[in-house]
């Protein structure tokens, strides 16, 4: 089985088109990488004459190198305005021109430090924030008692959730300083900017690796042949499908690898961040103030790998289904494409950022969306919607996290979807050879000729 | 065997997929609650309703169980920001109306009919103003008011109008204190200055002479009742002429609603000097006898704000952050009176209640900060603002140093600085003052001569601090002490031809704090307050163009607080001399400042403010000054008014007109 899987590797890697495909994907990756960064704007006039604007973070990182694990306090907030109040000490008009400590001149050690400033305010503020949601939780809980018949068994049990969630991350979290830069997290939500087209060209490259990996074998009459033979059948689709989970695997490590590394080579490392709760990511805006989760970044780093990676094994397997489906390279291209990727359409068009909007888009289009989050492991890409509140679903009258439903849920669909494709591919009978197309094609003429 | 596997698994799936699906409780409302929603209670300077269930009753973002008389937040989602179109509070928040036996809802530019259960029918879009210019993408419904079962009022900037259900009529007008019956509407109309009165069946509207700042309020099937400035409840008589129906020399009267032949209306005997009360009381009369009956409530005060409908009166009070502290609900029918009370505690204090027995941090922070209270504080906070000429971004941050009371004098240190870009002044003048109770008070920056505004010249990018000192009345009681700054950013050129109005900020820091023998200096932590507001045009003058016109500016703010739809102010000069004040804004009582090139005038002579009200269906008050006795000289002078909101401590500070007397 062992030579089998590394002779089906082999043969992935051998053929054209597919490698071909995987290195579209791979600059796709890394035009994805390169524009998170924002390397792009390199290319824009008008930012050509500031162009130092684009290495803040680097003077940023240097700083917080001197602030080192900072935690918070109200003495050291008192401390930092006053250096940062400091540096405002003879400027000239403009950006100015005296030489800066962590930057060319005094305007970017001002820039930076307000960076800095603005990160500790945030600490200070997230207590009371967290706070005040346990205190809505517990009123909203009281008042449930007081409901009399109405009363909701399942709402005190979803409070008290809330409650012990908000509560342990408020005991556990130390307040500290420390260097991110929000290019990072651009490299994780598949849901915004420039992510979007990159995603659904990752996933038709995908389909057209799947399918050609698939369709060959019955193109060139393979199938026949290594149909009859002793491991011909389930063993080999179980290699197949083993291939295509390992492929699945490599292109998500890729395409998170590439990421990191084109962003950390420009805005540098984050180490510092790894560590930190998540709750207290912050660049300018909070990463997910209202996690639930008591994590840490670098462990949501890897759920979000993980779950990237249950969307494109789950993707890959509808390829493999239409595959075995049609038997034919360019059908089940076409028609993986349009699930696949329609799937993702949908999800994008459904999603709506209603943020400071003077009329609300659709309410019945948002719930599409949340219907989606649930069942689609498509939606899995938007890592960061499912941690960045307290989203909870009823499941036979027990509140559980959406997150680990559609994980469990989208894993199940994979299992399903293996167990149809091994039947589909294991079947006897003339379907076998010509596929769904040809096999109605055949009944639709022995029904006009009768 | 395949088969059977395949078939069980997808039947387990759907089972799931069931089960997660919400099941649709019978009972329950679009807005989480239980039972019909009946249609509510409003008041007509207000953006938000009452609203009423079988178990809670609703307003703004809180709703109130009937039974435990709990204040809950609308949106319980634990961890929501309340800006996704899943949360209940961003999708009704300020969107929903009362009308008579129904209810509005609005989205945007349009208007639909909600049910119980959320379902919209649409009713019409408001996107044009009465030229059939298209509204700017900002501009939204605000507000929209039932005056019979045809006909609303949608209140929507310059689009506002009387629009009639049935026949899908318009008739614009802006101001948004009108009422009507089933055969009239009245409204008030600012370009004609008076009452213009709509026959519904014609759809033909008429003005009524002589009733100028005489504000319509309520419509019976007999009369239009209206308050007038001075206090007094007057109405229409069948000659359209204004008749006193109810005044008192030293009373307020305030009309709340009429139902059946009863009008209702709140009667005190507040100073608007002082804003001292003795008695405030809710009462109603006969329409036709104006014989008065004493309501039996508890205490309620005259800066409650009113929302009546034909079965109750809800009173609110709120803080000085116009947050909920008390509602009072009086039912006409049954003469019954209830008072909830929220006791939601804010972390401002720390006071948290966690339900498990686990001691946090900040459980110890709690106990040292409930000794520490109001004395002084030293705050920090951060604003960043937009410049709406050039769209960036300015950077301003203030701090001050603890407060020290030496003998009555108290003393502080205030920072200031200011990071800008773009076209933002490099080098001006930070005006600095202290106010007390609403009052500007003596004080000097940096031990310069005691003034009422000081004057500190800034440069970009540089730090400010000013030395803050001012003697305190000798008085016991709170002192909410506000210290305030703007910025004189007008330039004028020498040539003239441009003179730009800058996004003026101002910012404060409220502090109360009781006078007693032993004064303790402590820190506490105190909320940032800030107000802001927008300008939308630059004006331009052309060479020779006359200074002593008009210019009537309208400041839109782009973070509007609650129930605040217009502040502006005009000033005129008419042909005998006389200056004219004219300040719009919503119901409330003010102290106006008059600044002539950032100093306070004496007005009349003696007064350094106007006590000023603007009552429940009124939005302007007028002042008439002599111009002589204020520009001495025929050179341009900046003027500017500076407004402390007595009933929510805000301080706003108008924008700038360029004023030059040429005879």
């Amino acid at each position: 089985m062992i030579n089998l899987f590394f002779y089906e590797l082999k043969k992935i890697f051998k053929t054209k088109g597919i490698l071909i495909s995987i290195v579209i994907i791979i600059l796709c990756m890394l035009l994805n990488g390169i524009n998170n960064a924002g390397l792009l704007n390199y290319l824009k006039p008008d930012v050509l004459t500031d162009a130092t604007i684009q290495n803040v973070s680097k003077y940023n990182e240097k700083l917080f190198d001197e602030l080192g694990e900072t935690e918070y306090s109200d003495e050291k907030y008192e401390e930092m305005l006053l250096e940062y109040n400091s540096l405002y000490d003879g400027s000239e008009t403009g950006i100015g021109a005296e030489k800066g400590k962590y930057g060319p001149t005094q305007a970017y050690d001002r820039y930076v430090y307000g960076l800095a400033l603005d990160q500790m305010r945030y600490l200070k503020n997230f207590q009371s924030d967290i706070s005040d949601v346990i205190i809505n939780a517990e009123q909203s809980r009281e008042n449930n008692k007081n409901l009399g018949k109405y009363r909701d068994d399942y709402k005190e049990k979803e409070t008290t959730k809330a409650i012990q969630a908000y509560s342990e991350i408020l005991n556990n979290t130390e307040l500290k300083l420390c260097y991110v830069t929000s290019a990072y997290w651009y490299s994780f939500t598949e849901s915004e900017g420039s992510n979007k087209f990159n995603t659904q060209l990752i996933l038709f490259f995908i389909c057209c690796i799947f399918s050609v990996y698939f369709a060959t074998e019955y193109e060139s009459r393979m199938s026949k042949m290594t149909y009859v033979t002793y491991k011909g059948r389930l063993s080999m689709f179980a290699v197949k499908n083993a291939v295509v989970f390992v492929i699945s695997f490599l292109i998500t490590l890729l395409s998170c690898l590439i990421n990191i590394i084109v962003l950390t080579l420009h805005h540098g490392g984050m180490a510092d961040a790894l560590s930190q709760p998540v709750q207290l990511i912050f660049n300018n805006e909070p990463f997910a103030e209202f996690c639930p989760f008591n994590i840490t970044f670098g462990q949501y780093m890897l759920l979000a790998f993980f779950m990237k990676f249950t969307a494109f094994y789950f993707a890959s397997n509808i390829v493999v289904l239409m595959s075995v489906l049609f038997r034919k390279s360019l059908p089940s291209i076409a028609f993986s494409a349009l699930s696949v990727i329609g799937i993702l359409q949908l999800t994008l068009y459904a999603y709506q950022d209603n943020l400071g909007a003077y009329e609300i888009k659709s309410t019945s289009l948002y719930n599409v969306f949340q219907w989606l989050r649930t069942y689609s492991p498509i939606s899995l890409l938007w890592s960061r919607e499912y941690v960045s509140s307290f989203d909870v679903i009823n499941l036979f009258g027990e509140p559980v996290y959406r997150l680990h439903f559609t994980l469990i849920f989208s894993w199940i669909l994979i299992l399903v979807l293996f167990v149809i494709n091994s039947c589909l591919y294991c079947r006897r009978g003339e379907a076998h050879d010509i596929g769904i197309i040809g096999y109605f094609k055949k009944i639709w003429k022995k029904r006009s000729i009768a | 065997m395949r088969k059977y596997a395949l078939i069980l698994t997808f039947f387990i799936l759907s089972l799931i997929c069931v089960s997660c699906a919400d099941s649709e409780e019978e009972n329950k409302n679009f807005l989480g609650g239980y039972g019909e929603i009946s249609a509510g209670a409003y008041s007509a300077g207000y953006s938000s309703a009452f609203f009423e269930d079988d178990v809670y009753i609703y307003y703004d973002m809180y709703k109130i169980n009937k039974e435990s008389g709990q204040f809950v937040r609308l949106c319980e989602t634990a961890g929501c920001s309340h800006n996704t179109a899943s949360c209940i509070e961003y999708q009704y928040r300020n969107r929903i109306f009362p009308g008579k036996d129904r209810i509005f809802y609005v989205n945007g530019k349009e208007l639909y009919e909600i049910d119980t259960k959320g379902e919209t029918t649409f009713i019409d879009v408001f996107e044009t103003d009465k030229d059939g210019i298209l509204l700017d993408e900002s501009i939204s419904i605000e507000k929209v008011l039932p005056l019979n079962s045809s006909c609303i009022f949608v209140f929507c900037s310059n689009g506002s109008c009387i629009y009639n259900l049935e026949t899908k009529e318009k008739i614009y007008a802006y101001g948004f204190f009108c009422c009507g019956n089933e055969n009239e509407i009245y409204y008030y109309d600012r370009d004609s200055e008076g009452i213009v009165k709509i026959d519904i069946d014609a759809w033909t509207s008429s003005h009524i002479e002589n009733t100028k700042s005489i504000y319509p309020y309520i419509c019976t099937d007999e009369r239009l009742f209206c308050n007038t400035q001075a206090g007094a409840i007057c109405y229409l008589n069948d000659e359209d002429k204004t008749e006193v129906c109810l005044a008192e020399e030293g009373m307020r009267y305030t009309l709340l609603g009429a139902k059946e032949n009863k009008i209702y209306y709140l009667l005190s005997d507040i100073d608007l000097r002082s804003g001292e009360y003795t008695m405030c009381d809710l009462y109603y009369s006969l329409s036709d006898g104006m014989e008065s009956v004493k309501a039996d409530t508890g205490e309620l005060s005259p800066d409650m704000i009113c929302f009546f409908n034909e079965d109750k009166i809800y009173l609110l009070k709120t803080d000085s952050f116009l947050n909920v502290e008390q509602v009072y609900v009086y039912s006409l029918d049954d003469d019954s009176f209830v008072i909830y009370e929220n006791s939601m505690e804010s972390t401002d204090d720390f006071s948290m209640q966690f339900d498990s027995e686990e001691d946090t941090e900040l459980d110890n922070t709690q106990d040292n900060l409930s000794e520490k209270k109001s004395y002084s504080m030293s705050t920090n906070f951060y604003k960043e603002t937009v410049d709406p000429l050039t769209g960036n971004t300015v950077d301003v941050m203030q701090k001050t140093e603890p407060f020290i009371i030496d003998g009555s004098r108290l003393k502080t240190t205030f920072y200031y600085n200011v990071d800008v870009e773009g076209s933002y002044p490099e080098e001006g003048i930070i005006n600095v003052f202290v106010m007390c109770d609403g009052i500007i008070q003596n004080s000097s920056v940096n031990g310069g001569e005691e003034k009422l505004i000081n004057q500190v010249i800034y440069k970009d990018g540089q730090g400010m601090y000013a030395d803050i000192e001012f003697e305190l009345a000798n008085s016991s009681g709170d002192r909410k002490i506000i210290i305030g700054y703007y910025l004189s950013d007008y330039i004028i050129t020498d040539d003239f031809d441009i003179f730009g109005l800058y996004n003026e900020i101002i910012n404060y820091q409220d502090f109360t704090f009781e006078l007693a023998d032993n004064y303790t200096l402590e820190e506490v932590e105190t909320e940032e307050i800030y107000s802001e507001y927008s300008f939308d045009e630059i004006y331009t003058l052309e060479e020779g163009e006359q200074y002593n016109e008009i210019y009537e500016l309208a400041a839109v703010s782009d973070k509007i607080p609650l129930g605040i739809q217009h502040d502006r102010w005009n000033i005129q000069i008419d042909e005998d001399g006389k200056l004219h004040i004219i300040f719009y804004s919503n119901p409330g009582q003010y102290n106006l400042y008059l600044l002539i090139d950032d100093e306070p005038v004496l007005i009349n002579g003696e007064n350094e403010s106007i006590l000023c009200e603007i009552s429940g269906e009124s939005d302007t008050v007028v002042y008439e000054i002599d111009a002589n006795e204020i520009f001495h000289d025929k050179e341009k002078h900046s003027t500017k008014i500076m407004v402390y909101n007595r009933n929510t401590g805000e301080v706003k500070l108008y924008p700038d007109q360029i004023i030059q007397i040429k005879e």
